[in-house]
């Protein structure tokens, strides 16, 4: 049972069919998820069921990295709502997890009877289905419009009941979180969901000494901050035993705190090659899907890791061999948030760029839990390390410090539409990169469909890596 | 020294006892104070009038309670050099986070200490304590005197610093009209300009006897306990007071709300939302099945307080409760 990869380049969506054709029975019936349960599945799928049957058609329009880890990771990427259904069906408690991106899931995952997701996620969903599915639409009509971040596709999805099973418990992160979010969460509790809400208080830096805590990004808070987030991700902890029936101990929350750490590694050596090495051996597209996998595993802890895994492997192979998927002279740009529509990611690459570092708001997701100390405190300094629920400096400086390490060219700031932090947050990460690192810095909207805006979104691209070509020229 | 406080939820008296010269921000509303092109025209208008007002304040003080503004202001700070105090405001209502909220008050209060180099006084902070209770009392028990756009002028006139307020010429303009047709606002603070907003439902006859913004009748709903520790007394007040929208859960508000709108005998409930304001917007459907009243929303910009949509939808709304 054998398979090779076939040269690294980004395949189309019919060439990516045809290479799920090609790979071996054998080989996709022992991808397995959910292997705890009986309702254990084999997930890869043609990639044509996802159109068909699901109604992603927004794939057609992409571009894929052509290796057997890409089609696991697609795969499992695209059957997660069909996972969350069986693990319904084989018992799990579903937590829905809102807003805090990366630290709720954790808890739940402790106590393996428990599968935990974020619906925030169903912000994808407009652009995966190419608005086939109404969401935003639905929202409008329950008056929240455009005006909110696309994340508003949650609340919809939450009233049509037709995507991801209703969690047994929704657990959302309130206090410094962006306003949409915060008005959405609001909106969905008053659905009449059970709902635990738990506050994120601002994060207001500290100096060294006089009791302040380190934080694992280096930055210093109060005690008081980490004693109250500690409490606060305590009464979770509580909320989920209630839900499930059964006890949280800390030798589970450690237990889970390692998985996460293992798979974390995994994605920080993933970014290390996606981002440095030349010629770069992932697309940047893959490479956002990475890190994505670090929010809430994929719905599936376990599986999660040997996925993420594979693709490490596949990547080492390819550094080993020189091989990349891009030009080497592309454009290294840091990319800041994640975009509403995945078919810019493909796009950025194809007028000239590469991806050299990225802030998708969840930093916090990426970097290891501490294990010497008690766990839930180290989820709770953790959880403090949220770029989203502090200063906007601090994310500027991530910016900067992605931008220094993987040798960036330039920035581009993807605003979300709607977004309560872009509207101020873009100058002053533009300023300070201005300032510190005096490199150009574009700032574009992608929304959750590009199609009509792709001329602009390509041209300003295409004037951005012009700018850094002739900026090469002159050193 | 001159400190701005930006949100009604952070304690003026404790800043007045450090001896500084503390006013609240009442946006003007003038569109040419909105934000001078320096920030994304997504956010609200006022908050773009936070960027775009020129004061002369020396410290920028908040509560971190939406997201917009605390972001706003962080660019303000940073642009003009400002120091910048902002103390959590926890959105849920347990008891972790009211000791939390006490000890962000006694952060700022070393802060301010630090930056005053005066020592907390706690004679001058009873002292504006009471006065700070003076005011409010009297806002409340003479707020019947008062149309709502004249009630929310002298709010204004009072969060500007002028604290000076007599009965006898305070509360003898504007009257509210009895016999009128009872209306409730509720929303985003109102700005100086969005007087005239208020001015147009009376025209149109209604009395707007409630103002559930930031700016009206929850600014006067508060009281401080005079007897026993100050500083505790002020973190309760402040944490206990009706709470923002932005409360998780917020039914709170909404109860408040209820109670306030059957005693007033309110007939409808205007909702007025400023445009890029998701906390507001969100909840104006809610609105709409839980206060069980005829509900309208508008969503408004400084720019378009008078325009005839805005005057035609009010005007439509009042005929049909008549």
């Amino acid at each position: 049972m054998s398979y090779i990869d076939p040269q690294p380049k980004k395949a189309g969506f019919s060439e990516f069919m045809n290479l799920h054709t090609a790979i071996p029975k054998e080989i996709k019936e022992s991808f397995i998820s959910l292997s705890d349960t009986d309702f254990e599945y084999a997930y890869m799928e043609n990639p044509g069921c996802f159109t068909e049957l699901e109604g992603d058609t927004r794939l057609m329009n992409l571009r894929f990295d052509n290796s057997l880890a890409s089609q696991r990771l697609w795969s499992f990427l695209l059957s997660e709502e069909e996972r969350l259904h069986k693990s319904r069906k084989a018992g799990k408690t579903i937590i829905g997890a809102m807003k805090d991106l990366g630290t709720v899931p954790i808890i739940a995952y402790a106590n393996p009877d428990n599968i935990a997701f974020y619906p925030d996620g169903a912000w994808w969903i407009p652009c995966v289905m190419e608005m086939s599915e109404g969401l935003l639409k639905l929202s409008d009509r329950a008056g929240v419009g455009d005006e909110f971040c696309p994340a508003r596709a949650a609340l919809a999805a939450f009233i049509n009941r037709a995507h991801f099973p209703i969690p047994d418990l929704l657990v959302g992160a309130v206090g410094s979180c962006c306003d949409d979010f915060s008005a959405i969460m609001s909106r969905i509790s008053t659905l009449g969901y059970k709902t635990h809400w738990w506050e994120l208080p601002y994060r207001r830096e500290e100096e060294p000494g006089n009791g302040s805590v380190r934080l694992p990004t280096g930055v210093f808070v109060s005690e008081e901050m980490v004693d109250y987030v500690e409490g606060q991700l305590e009464s979770v902890k509580t909320a989920i035993e209630e839900t499930n029936g059964t006890r949280i101990s800390d030798s589970d929350i450690a237990g889970s705190i390692a998985k996460t750490n293992k798979l974390r590694i995994l994605i920080q050596s993933i970014r290390d090659m996606a981002y440095r090495t030349n010629p770069c051996p992932l697309p940047s597209l893959e490479a956002q899907i990475v890190e994505m996998i670090a929010l809430h595993f994929c719905s599936d802890m376990d599986e999660s890791i040997n996925v993420i895994s594979h693709i490490e492997q596949m990547m080492k192979k390819r550094v080993a061999n020189g091989e990349g998927i891009l030009p080497a002279d592309n454009c290294r740009v840091v990319w800041v948030n994640p975009v509403a529509d995945l078919r810019v990611m493909n796009l950025v690459e194809d007028l000239g760029g590469r991806i050299a570092g990225t802030e998708y708001l969840f930093r916090h997701a990426l970097i290891q839990i501490p294990t010497d100390i008690k766990p839930m405190r180290a989820l709770a300094q953790t959880a403090l390390c949220d770029p989203m629920i502090g200063p906007s400096i601090y994310r500027a400086k991530l910016v900067a410090d992605e931008a220094v390490k993987y040798s960036a060219e330039g920035v581009i700031i993807s605003d979300i539409p709607g977004a309560s932090h872009c509207a101020t947050e873009g100058r002053m990460i533009r300023d300070y990169v201005a300032d510190k690192l005096s490199l150009p810095v574009l700032e574009i909207t992608v929304p959750p469909l590009t199609d009509s805006a792709i001329g602009q979104i390509s041209t300003r691209l295409e004037a951005f890596f012009e700018v850094i070509k002739d900026r090469r020229n002159q050193i | 020294m001159k400190a701005c406080l930006y949100c009604c939820n952070t304690p003026i008296e404790l800043v007045e006892s450090f001896g500084l010269d503390a006013r609240r921000f009442v946006s003007s509303g003038a569109t040419s104070d909105e934000s001078r092109g320096e920030i994304h025209p997504g956010v609200c208008s006022w908050c773009k009038t936070i960027i775009g007002s020129q004061t002369d304040d020396d410290i920028l003080v908040a509560s971190r309670t939406c997201d917009q503004a605390a972001r706003v202001l962080d660019f303000r700070s940073r642009q003009s050099g400002k120091t910048l105090l902002i103390t959590h405001m926890p959105a849920t209502r347990t008891k972790a986070s009211y000791q939390y909220f006490k000890s962000e008050i006694l952060w700022q209060i070393d802060r301010l200490s630090e930056i005053t180099g005066k020592s907390p006084n706690e004679d001058r902070l009873d002292e504006s304590i009471r006065k700070w209770n003076r005011i409010r009392k009297s806002l409340r028990e003479n707020r019947g005197l008062l149309s709502g756009s004249a009630f929310v002028a002298l709010v204004h006139k009072i969060m500007d610093g002028e604290t000076n307020i007599s009965v006898n010429s305070d509360f003898s303009s504007g009257k509210q009209d009895s016999s009128s047709m009872k209306i409730a606002v509720a929303g985003c603070p109102t700005s100086k300009a969005e007087i005239s907003f208020l001015e147009m439902i009376e025209k149109n006859g209604a009395s707007v006897v409630l103002d559930a913004t930031c700016t009206g009748d929850r600014f006067s709903e508060l009281e401080v306990e005079e007897s026993g520790d100050p500083v505790e007394n002020l973190a309760k007040a402040y944490f206990e007071r009706i709470p923002c929208i932005r409360a998780r859960p917020n039914t709170e508000f909404f109860d408040w709300m209820k109670i306030k709108t059957k005693r007033l005998g309110v007939e409808g409930v205007i909702w007025k939302t400023l445009r890029g304001c998701d906390m507001w917007t969100a909840e104006l459907e809610r609105a709409k099945t839980v206060l069980d009243l005829p509900v309208l929303g508008i969503d408004i910009s400084y720019s378009d307080v008078s325009s005839p949509r805005i005057q035609t939808r009010v005007e439509a709304f009042l005929e049909s409760l008549r």
